[in-house]
């Protein structure tokens, strides 16, 4: 066999196959009382039943405890004898070693990044865990009961995140543009989300420098969209929104769309018509979904979706949209297109129809309908 | 019955439950509650559980984004582009619980049946099985996008639009995934009979069915009912392997009362009906999470280790993207035999036999082979606060996870779309461009190709040959346009194999031109056939040695070995006279080198050609002497007018009958080449009326096929073509000799004026119909008159005719019917009628057409006319 990444792993986990389907069948009728008497089952025959057994029936505290006042004292040896003394504990069973060194990793969440030693954090990112238990959705393989590894590495990515909140907050105190510049730079999601966090906390009026300096810098970086809607709409920039929704693109911008329905529903017309009108397909099909709601039934919103029917981008999310239009006169209309020989208008009216006919609900909507067998 | 609560009075109620701890024991697990994912929850409140990165609320739209659609916005995109697209055909296969209908989408063309008149192979992938699972709809809409709107590339997607039956299943579970929508951030805690603290149910984490279930999620006496999808099927329904199945009908993987017991499981049967059942190669069941493919396997190894050279394709295509995921999964040895919990994948691998397997997407799940990835939202910068984050891909996320595996997915229809093999060689000489010798393989039926040959002349040795081969399918992958390897594929892929033996003597053969993929549209051998990459070209010579001679001086005849893989690695099929098939869960009539049937393909040794070891005279190149009208002597009745015009071009009328034995024709424009005329289009014009009525706004010209015509020498030759999914091929013999055109040394004999007139004629005002003439050698004239009906319907008369006092009589104009085109071409049902009379007064400034029909309907008339082609010899100036 070829070597890949990782498969020799692969195999590993895999190779008790056989012998875990014969197993795993015996170990289901060991009394769960006999628990604690039984010898350490392998690591690769625990159950997520039994794990959760024997962990409940250890007391994990004062590990836990010890763990954690030792990196409060920064006793880098001491704790990385602990955490190894607690990984090879014989007293206890492998997911009660396993569950208090996750449960020590997510207490560290409570301290700053410069309290925890590096190499405790090198640990747990290294941390094999000797609790696997079956896949939800194949017995032969295997997980982690519990994923310290990930939960180390979510550790550091919250850290991450609030040094990028407070450096952003002190590039802010500076001027817009620095913060704008660290977006950019940075494309870690957690730096990234704690330039949005620190964002957040200014003062509208600052918010709204920052609006204006993406306003400017957005033609050339479309991926400021997220940090400029966000600012657009602490600030309530309508311009900026506009830009944002007629040529943002990228994760976040649903949201920001949802927001401004949301904030400007004044404006929310007007926010559609220049999306429509932008030639940018994404947002204009986001701008149709979050806006319509807002102005659904007007007569200036019926019309222009009813003209972008025919829209080879445009026309399904136009279709989807007025299908749930409260406008008789906008039901007529559909019916006269779809009857039409204007061949991609027609079409979506016809669309239109169907998905009414067909009762789909938009999210939240709910049925008391039983399904019966 | 249902008890209502409010959202409130739930909230009020988890004031009063104790702090709760992921790692508490069973007993310690705290009360029912509804509960929302939020972001973080640095307060640990007990309403809220932390996702570590926003959570994703749906969007009702059908445009993909970064993000996820409802189910309403992903029904619109298929409905849409089913209705605007020629390449997504909607069938509901079945209801779920609810009454709603299950849709499932065959991808590609209308029919099912490739160029070649075969039943096209077909592959399901199936959809949203596992409600809460969004990233599975949101990938197989992605494929099915892929193929919808993907650009016409004439390479993969082409070829999988026109050759396979893609069928696919975006939402299997549809009432789960409207419940798992209606409430996008909100599920109860507390409530599952097994792990209460750790898994969440109902609402945003619904896996099941929603068999015993309102949809009103604050009624709690049912939230945790319904039935495991995925574990409703045989045949190892209720088999509890490992706790993976459970007759608890709390229980998240609730297997049902019976096997299929539920009606969406019912209805991937229906969807495998689609292929249908008996060209079923591939079933993919996407899932997340875990970043693996999981599988079974039943006693038949062969279908393991092609599950296993799928699942290969699949893994390191994917991993060759930037920054490429591993899709990990276990080598066969690793897996029990006849073992399974009630999946659909082990459904399809035991009942219908073929590549089956449940793609966990991402993200990884803190495995040692996906290292170093944490596993979950922590991949992506999450926090790592939940075990059960991997079920929730944040937005940022979503659109490259589904364009990325839509294209791997196409790759894996591609390959078992089936073994390629040679369909055609040519060899052409390299000096004069002449076809020397010519192999097809053309399907007589589903299991078998008859094989048709001509050589022209005996090779020569230390002579320069092009050989071109025609694969039935694109053979190497592109990247930027250019040839590349496959990604993640070993280089052994891109390489072809060309060896000549006589008898088991092996000849020297000097490759002068490294074997190329083609990459433009053209015929032989410049250029590929129906796809890019479906033809290669090389330049060969057989050298002049002693071992050559030797070996060459019995009767001169060797076979060429061909050998090569497809871009996933897939062999040759080394006998091109039996139609590869999948059945049984292994390959069909896919012969190895030693004919055996088999899985692994081999050399292609079928083209046996003789060479000569004495100097040949120069192949026969055309001449405009070749312009003449020619037939198939098995074929009286049917034939072709060809005109030779200056600058290498020619004209082709071809004069025959549709599938009712009614007159048809078709017309095309080609080039001289060698001893070739290429017809790369073959034109049916439609539109046009008999008589005064003819409107020739009206007339349409339809590609519908290609035509090769080539010589060997001025009386004989053969033509083949290819219309639609049928292909065929006829002899020729020459019927007339064009006046002034001499084929061979020039014959000196007098020329009349009149043989200017020679060509094409027309009325300008009636573009669409018309006549070509011949003056003959013997001072006659032969006309063919390709018009129509007064109904519309394509009709062809002709007559011989004589110049009469300056005008050209034709006194007996006739007309045809009865033998049908293609294969069931039948010369004794022609049947010969008068059609009535034509006059024609030609002159080099135009001229004049008066008829006069017998036939019902025609009547009399006149037609001004002008010529719209001379003949490359005696022309008007």
């Amino acid at each position: 066999m070829r070597t890949r990444p990782g498969r020799a792993g692969l195999s590993r986990a895999l190779a008790f196959v056989r012998r875990s389907i014969r197993q795993l069948g015996m170990l289901a009728l060991i009394p769960l009382l006999a628990i604690a008497e039984t010898p350490p089952p392998d690591p690769d025959r625990w159950t997520r039943e039994l794990a959760s057994i024997a962990i409940g029936r250890t007391e994990l505290g004062p590990t836990v405890r010890a763990l954690y006042d030792l990196t409060l004292v920064q006793d880098e040896a001491g704790l990385l004898e602990l955490l190894e003394t607690t990984r090879q504990r014989p007293d206890w069973l492998a997911p009660a070693r396993d569950a208090a060194i996750f449960q020590y990793t997510r207490s560290l969440a409570r301290l700053p990044a410069d309290a925890v030693p590096t190499v405790a954090l090198d640990y747990l990112r290294r941390f094999e865990p000797q609790t696997m238990v079956p896949h939800h959705d194949h017995p032969y393989s295997r997980v982690p009961l519990l994923n310290i590894r990930a939960a180390a590495q979510g550790l550091e990515h919250g850290w991450l995140r609030q040094e990028a909140a407070l450096e952003g907050l002190a590039l802010l105190a500076q001027s817009p543009g620095g913060l704008i510049d660290a977006y950019l730079i940075e494309t870690h999601p957690a730096i990234r989300a704690g330039y949005l966090d620190a964002l957040a906390q200014v003062h509208p009026a600052r918010a709204a420098q920052v609006s204006r300096a993406s306003l400017e810098r957005f033609e050339q970086a479309p991926e400021l969209s997220r940090l400029a809607g966000e600012a657009a709409l602490l600030a309530g920039d309508l311009a900026t929104l506009q830009a944002v929704m007629t040529k943002g693109s990228g994760p976040g911008l649903a949201q920001i769309i949802s927001g401004a329905a949301a904030q400007q529903s004044d404006a929310a017309l007007t926010l559609l018509q220049s999306a429509l009108n932008s030639g940018a397909a994404e947002p204009a099909a986001l701008a149709i979904a979050q806006l319509y709601p807002v102005v659904a039934g007007i007569p200036d919103a019926e019309a222009a979706l009813l003209t972008r029917l025919g829209d080879a981008q445009l026309g399904s999310a136009a279709a989807l949209a007025l299908a749930q239009s409260p406008s008789r006169d906008t039901q007529q209309a559909l019916e006269a297109l779809a009857a039409s020989t204007d061949r991609p208008a027609a079409r979506r009216a016809r669309l239109a129809l169907d998905l009414q006919a067909q009762g789909l609900q938009r999210p939240g909507a709910m049925d008391d309908k039983a399904i019966t067998p | 019955m249902s008890r209502s609560l409010s959202l409130i009075t739930v909230a009020l109620c988890l004031l009063a439950a104790g702090l709760t701890s992921p790692l508490r024991g069973q007993a310690q697990f705290s009360p029912t509650r509804l509960v929302e994912w939020v972001e973080n929850n640095p307060t640990g409140a007990l309403d809220r559980i932390a996702l570590g990165y926003p959570a994703p609320i749906p969007v009702d739209t059908p445009l993909p984004f970064d993000g996820f659609r409802t189910y309403a916005g992903l029904r619109a995109r298929h409905m849409d582009l089913a209705a605007s697209t020629p390449w997504v055909h909607g069938d509901i296969v079945g209801q779920t619980r609810a009454g709603r209908e299950i849709w499932a989408y065959r991808l590609g063309d209308e029919d099912r049946t490739t160029r070649w008149g075969l039943p096209e192979p077909a592959t399901l992938t199936n959809g949203g099985i596992h409600a809460r699972e969004w990233q599975s709809p949101e990938v197989v809409t992605g494929v099915l996008e892929r193929l919808a709107t993907g650009p016409s590339d004439q390479h993969l997607l082409d070829y999988l639009r026109n050759e396979v039956n893609m069928v696919v299943i975006p939402v299997h579970n549809v009432d789960g995934f409207l419940q798992t929508q209606r409430t996008p951030t909100l599920n109860y805690l507390g409530a599952d009979p097994t792990f209460p603290d750790f898994w969440p149910r109902d609402g945003r984490m619904r896996r099941k069915n929603m068999l015993g279930v309102d949809e009103n999620l604050f009624s709690v006496d049912d939230h945790l009912g319904g039935v495991d999808l995925n574990r409703n099927n045989p045949p190892y329904w209720d088999t509890t392997n490992g706790g993976s199945s459970s007759d608890d009908v709390r229980s998240l993987i609730h297997h049902g009362a019976q096997p299929q017991s539920e009606p969406e499981a019912r209805a991937l049967d229906a969807a495998a009906v689609l292929g249908p059942v008996s060209q079923l190669r591939l079933y993919t069941d996407v899932h997340s999470f875990s970043m693996v493919h999981f599988w079974t396997r039943t006693d038949n190894e062969r279908l393991a280790v092609q599950t296993e050279q799928v699942l290969d394709t699949f893994t390191d295509h994917h991993l060759a993207f930037p920054a490429g995921k591993f899709y990990a999964f276990a080598d066969r040895n690793s897996i029990a035999r006849n073992q399974g919990i009630g999946t659909t994948d082990e459904y399809f691998t035991a009942v219908y036999q073929v590549p089956s397997w449940t793609l966990e997407v991402e993200p990884s799940n803190g495995q040692d082979f996906h290292a170093p990835l944490p596993g979950g939202g922590a991949d992506y910068g999450g926090f790592g606060v939940n075990g059960h984050d991997g079920f929730i891909l944040p937005e940022s996320q979503i659109r490259r996870v589904r364009e990325q595996l839509a294209e791997t997915f196409t790759t894996v229809y591609y390959r078992q779309a089936g073994p390629p093999h040679i369909q055609s060689v040519r060899i052409f000489d390299a000096q004069t461009g002449a076809l020397v010798a010519s192999q097809d393989w053309d399907p007589v039926n589903a299991q078998q190709r008859e094989r048709h040959f001509e050589q022209l002349q005996p090779l020569e040795l230390a002579r320069d040959y092009v050989l071109w081969l025609g694969f039935s399918k694109p053979m190497r992958w592109l990247d930027g346009g250019e040839v590349a390897r496959f990604p993640g594929a070993d280089s052994t892929t891109v390489t072809t194999t060309i060896q000549a033996l006589a008898g088991t003597r092996a000849l020297e053969l000097s490759i002068d031109e490294e074997t190329t993929a083609l990459l433009d549209p053209a015929p032989a051998p410049e250029g590929y056939r129906f796809y890019r990459t479906d033809a290669f070209r090389t330049t060969f010579r057989l050298r002049s040695t002693s071992n050559n001679r030797e070996a060459l001086s019995e009767d001169g005849t060797f076979s060429l070995r061909l050998f090569t893989r497809d871009m996933t690695g897939l062999a040759i099929d080394a006998d091109p006279a039996t139609v590869a098939g999948w059945a049984d869960g292994h390959w069909v009539r896919y012969e190895d080198s030693n004919g055996n049937p088999g899985d692994r393909g081999g050399t292609d040794e079928s083209l046996t050609l003789t060479a000569s070891l004495t100097t040949q005279p120069a192949p026969f190149t055309l001449e405009p002497g070749i312009a003449a009208a020619w037939f198939d002597p098995n074929r009286n009745g049917e034939g072709f007018i060809i005109e030779i015009l200056p600058g290498a071009q020619a004209v082709l009328y071809w004069f025959t009958y549709n599938e009712n034995g009614e007159q048809d024709w078709l017309i095309a424009q080609g080039t001289l080449s060698g001893n070739q005329l290429r017809f790369p289009e073959l034109l049916r014009v439609s539109g046009g009326v008999f008589g005064p009525g003819f409107d020739p706004d009206a007339v349409t010209r339809e590609i519908v096929g290609d035509a090769t015509f080539s010589w060997s020498s001025c009386s004989t030759g053969f033509m083949d073509w290819h219309i639609g999914n049928e292909r065929g091929r006829q002899a020729l013999d020459r019927l007339t000799n064009i006046q002034g055109l001499d084929c061979g040394p020039p014959l000196g004999r007098p020329i009349r004026q009149e043989a200017q007139y020679s060509g094409a004629w027309f009325d300008p005002t009636r573009s669409g119909e018309g006549y070509t003439l011949q003056i003959l050698e013997d001072n006659s004239a032969l006309v063919y008159w390709f018009s129509f009906d007064p109904a519309g319907e394509r009709r062809w008369f002709f007559g011989a005719g004589t110049l009469v006092d300056g005008t050209w009589v034709f006194p007996e104009m006739n007309t045809t019917r009865g033998p049908v085109f293609g294969e069931e071409f039948d010369p004794d049902a022609l049947e010969l009628q008068n059609w009535g009379r034509l006059e024609m007064d030609l002159s080099c400034d135009g001229g004049e057409a008066r008829y006069e029909s017998t036939e019902s309907g025609f009547g009399s008339g006149v037609l001004s006319l002008v010529q719209l082609t001379n003949m490359d010899g005696p022309a008007c100036p």
